[in-house]
């Protein structure tokens, strides 16, 4: 679905989901003394599937590690009962610094650590944010958290201000 | 001295002449590869009828691509021109467990 680099309209409950493709390495337990190569994940691939996508900033940063991905990762059974598929987390990271990460977190196979390394899946949705001011450049993710059913968005929530309220797993949860 | 090859000729060139032998997928941005190289180093010289070759996968993507890698390192373990053994990961004893099985090979 195209879209235009200047894209600053935010993507609403109702719309589908853009064909986007984001990296990840795979979970697998045996490659604990290896180093997981990219392998290519569309969005194509939700089709289907109920997925909760939630986005952060950057990685490792303290509101995003100590409240967010820690929370997906616990309340990843109770979100499976409510029929979700898929938990991806994502990124404009790279692959490796997600994959990392994911195993520092220990999210095992719970939490898909995606990256959208150039930024194409938060360009296309309007979910970026400019963080030139705070010196982590100018396209990153912004908080938010959305369920997409069969590529349509049934919930979105996109913070407003510092911590985890509409984009967090409780939040969620609530909704579906 | 573990073997680099210079193109993807070489690497098809050795599969096809030598009888044992045992690649090493690896890239220079991997610190498994390179904790696991020093060992790799001493089989390539305690085994003398098997030919260690290491291939980097962001020098040469075509061979790369056809092996399948889903990380590094991973070893292929060759006989007689067909692939007989693999391991991913930088498991010591593995690695001599798998050398020592295609060593054994008649």
């Amino acid at each position: 679905m195209p879209y235009g680099l200047h894209n600053s309209n935010q993507i609403q409950v109702g719309d589908t989901l853009p064909s986007v493709t984001l990296k990840y390495c795979p979970y697998d337990p045996e490659l604990s003394k290896a180093c997981g190569i990219p392998q290519v994940l569309t969005t194509d691939s939700f089709k289907g599937k109920k997925v909760v996508i939630f986005g952060v900033p950057g990685a490792f940063t303290p509101t995003c590690n100590n409240n967010h991905l820690p929370e997906y990762k616990e309340k990843y059974d109770e979100l499976a009962k409510k029929g979700v598929d898929q938990v991806v987390c994502i990124s404009t990271a790279d692959a490796f610094v997600m994959d990392a990460w994911g195993k520092w977190t220990e999210v095992s196979d719970k939490v898909i650590m995606a990256a959208d390394g150039n930024g194409d899946f938060v360009k296309a949705t309007g979910l970026w944010q400019d963080l030139t001011k705070v010196g982590m450049g100018a396209v990153r993710s912004k908080r938010f958290a959305m369920v997409v059913d069969d590529l349509k968005v049934t919930y979105i929530g996109v913070e407003t201000q510092f911590g985890v309220s509409v984009s967090g797993a409780t939040a969620v949860l609530a909704k579906l | 001295m573990v073997k680099t090859i210079e193109s993807d000729a070489v690497y098809y060139h050795i599969l096809a002449s030598s009888r044992k032998v045992v690649i090493q997928w690896s890239a220079v941005w991997c610190s498994h590869c390179k904790a696991i190289a020093p060992k790799l180093a001493e089989y390539d010289e305690d085994f003398a009828d098997i030919t260690f070759i290491k291939v980097d996968v962001d020098e040469f993507p075509e061979v790369s691509e056809k092996a399948g890698l889903r990380a590094m390192p991973t070893f292929h373990f060759y006989l007689n021109g067909l692939k007989a053994d693999d391991l991913v990961g930088a498991d010591n004893a593995k690695l001599v467990q798998h050398i020592n099985r295609l060593a054994s090979e008649e």
